[in-house]
């Protein structure tokens, strides 16, 4: 529903009210103020209440960590449990095997094919295709939705025969698996990748080339921020890249972070060598654009994409990139352990527990995700910091707000689109405000 | 597995095992997938075991995929704790949360839309499970656990039931 006036003319004030708009995850209020032609407020309310899980793991071991701070996000369970894990490993000096490395990419890849899926068919779809949501699009586009669950099924899938589960797999611990896959879950996964994740992923892409005219042409120059490893485009490791500043060692991971408080917001905000950065696909592929496997890189070139891509609308062309990208990726990593076979190797346990501090990063679907653990001498956790994606991109989505706006006005553009337009800019995003409200209200303020 | 059945099932824990009871459904389908695992259980038609958690559109996933499935889920049906029926979607007024689908954890009303929409809704029977204790933490009530072995055995029926 929506409720608007606009008074045109150069000396443009705005009142539009938009409460339960859908698909975005958590509970956000985008507020414009803009009045006789000047912007006086544009950003995103994050009203959820803080969810403690650093204080709540205090106290505990480190075998429990992974698995309490997989919870903090349904979506990002993997990528929450990797970079946990990573985390505790460094801390406590534990090195883990070749094999446990090439498993845990081949999660991050199951669990990025997932959510990329989810947001570019059933949050991104529904607005280029001028629909509500993914239900009236499955009467129109039953072929598209059906395709789409076929996707996201064999994402899952891989994570179900790799962790155990489909979402907060249970087979993860510290030092490396409790259970290994079969070389038949193996030869399974590889061979539903080539014949069917290859061809929906190239149906999705002329699906995209036809839409590719809908996204907004609004850019903003910005810093994107995302990991790089040395020879490959990077998931599971590597150092923070900028496009500002280049390198930074992830244990140096504050000096980028910065974040701050605002008053109008629940949620923190990140700010490096500008006012913000971005996280997420583009800030990825802006950052690893020369490490893009050839299938992928071929899809960024139909999608027009080239670094650096400064149009935020844009992320969701970069996640099926990317999706194409990590295929290729699990590909390789398939074919290396079934030729090698997979050995029976129990998890690396600790040869005496020690104090310590583990700062480790891994890339979540939407961005990069920063664990930092310390321990004391029994292996229990004494202090805790977590950075999400969406705490380092909120400042982004304000300041991409301020640019919007006037964007929008200049093109003339109607109250109904202009609504639109901030509510596709959030969900570009694909934001997880806190997993558990499902409302964002926009609302401009005369 | 072989399969004197053509139509494959799935059979979907749904629910958060961090909630107590909420988490009867993934505990129940974990257990059944145990028994496959190890051979106890060798039914004579495709069976696949999946733990969703609260991800309901992998419910719809497997539904879209021409398979019959069953969900298994914590409800509040106004019965004693630990009691648990098996019905169709049709069969059931099931209310969701937000009139829109959301992909983030959409609840099994939203899913069930969606499903009716692609026209697999027929294919889907719930066995929802009367819950006692939804408080965070690990573990069911008494009076679910003791109930589990006839939740199992009622899940194994219904998969030799199907057409």
């Amino acid at each position: 529903m929506s409720n608007a006036t606009v008074s045109g003319g150069p000396r443009v004030s705005l009142n539009i009210e938009v409460p339960y708009v859908t698909r975005v995850e958590g509970h956000g209020n985008i507020v414009i103020d803009m009045r006789d032609g000047k912007l006086i407020t544009s950003h995103l309310e994050v009203v959820e209440p803080p969810r403690y899980f650093e204080a709540m793991i205090k106290g505990f071991s480190y075998t429990d960590i992974a698995l309490i701070t997989s919870r903090i996000c349904g979506i990002c369970s993997v990528g929450h449990q990797m970079t946990s894990l990573k985390a505790t490993e460094k801390a406590l000096g534990i090195l883990v095997t070749e094999q446990t490395v090439a498993l845990r990419k081949l999660l991050i890849y199951g669990a990025t094919m997932q959510s990329h899926v989810l947001h570019i068919f059933f949050l991104a779809a529904p607005d280029l295709l001028g629909v509500p949501s993914v239900v009236p699009l499955a009467a129109t586009h039953a072929d598209v939705v059906k395709m789409a669950l076929r996707m996201k099924k064999l994402s899952n899938d891989i994570c179900d025969r790799l962790g155990g589960r489909t979402i907060h797999p249970n087979r993860l611990v510290p030092g490396g698996f409790t259970r290994m896959p079969s070389m038949g879950d193996l030869r399974w996964i590889r061979d539903m990748l080539v014949s069917q994740m290859v061809p929906d992923a190239q149906a999705s892409l002329e699906l995209l080339k036809a839409l590719a005219g809908k996204f907004p042409a609004f850019e903003r120059e910005t810093e994107y921020v995302g990991l790089r490893d040395k020879s490959e485009y990077a998931f599971y490791d590597g150092m923070i890249a900028s496009t500002d500043t280049g390198l930074t060692s992830v244990e140096d991971y504050l000096s980028v972070t910065n974040e701050f408080i605002v008053p109008y917001s629940t949620a923190k905000h990140c700010r490096h060598a500008r006012s913000s950065y971005f996280v997420g696909a583009l800030g990825r592929l802006n950052n690893n654009f020369d490490l893009l496997n050839p299938m992928a890189r071929n899809v960024a070139d139909q999608l027009g994409l080239k670094p650096i891509v400064k149009n935020p609308f844009l992320n969701t062309a970069a996640q099926l990139v990317e999706t194409v990208h990590v295929v290729e990726e699990s590909l390789k990593i398939l074919d290396q352990l079934l030729a090698q076979g997979i050995k029976d190797e129990k998890p690396v346990v600790p040869e005496k527990l020690r104090e310590g501090r583990g700062a480790e990063a891994t890339e979540v679907p939407r961005g990069i995700l920063f664990h930092d653990y310390t321990y004391d001498n029994r292996g229990q956790v004494v202090k805790a910091n977590c950075i999400i994606p969406t705490t380092q991109n909120t400042q982004s989505i304000d300041d991409d707000m301020k640019e919007l706006v006037p964007w929008m006005i200049d093109r003339g553009m109607s109250q109904e689109q202009m609504t639109l337009t901030l509510e596709m800019l959030v969900r570009a995003y694909d934001p997880c405000i806190s997993c558990s409200v499902h409302f964002l209200d926009v609302e401009f303020r005369k | 597995m072989s399969s004197k059945h053509a139509v494959p099932v799935s059979v979907i824990g749904l629910g958060n095992v961090e909630k107590r009871d909420d988490g009867v459904g993934v505990l129940v389908v974990e257990a059944l997938r145990e028994e496959l695992d190890s051979g106890a259980w060798t039914p004579e038609r495709t069976l696949s075991m999946v733990s969703a958690g609260t991800d309901s559109l992998l419910a719809v996933a497997h539904a879209a995929d021409d398979r019959w499935v069953i969900l298994v889920d914590a409800a509040r049906m106004g019965l004693p704790a630990g009691e648990f029926r098996i019905f169709s979607p049709k069969d059931a007024g099931l209310s969701a949360r937000d009139p829109s689908l959301s992909p983030h954890e959409a609840d099994i009303a939203e899913a069930l839309r969606l499903m009716d929409s692609l026209g697999c809704a027929e294919r889907v029977r719930i066995l929802g499970i009367q819950a006692e204790d939804m408080g965070d933490g690990r573990g069911l009530s008494r009076q679910l656990q003791v109930r589990l072995p006839e939740m199992r055995a009622r899940i194994k029926e219904e998969v030799g039931l199907l057409p």
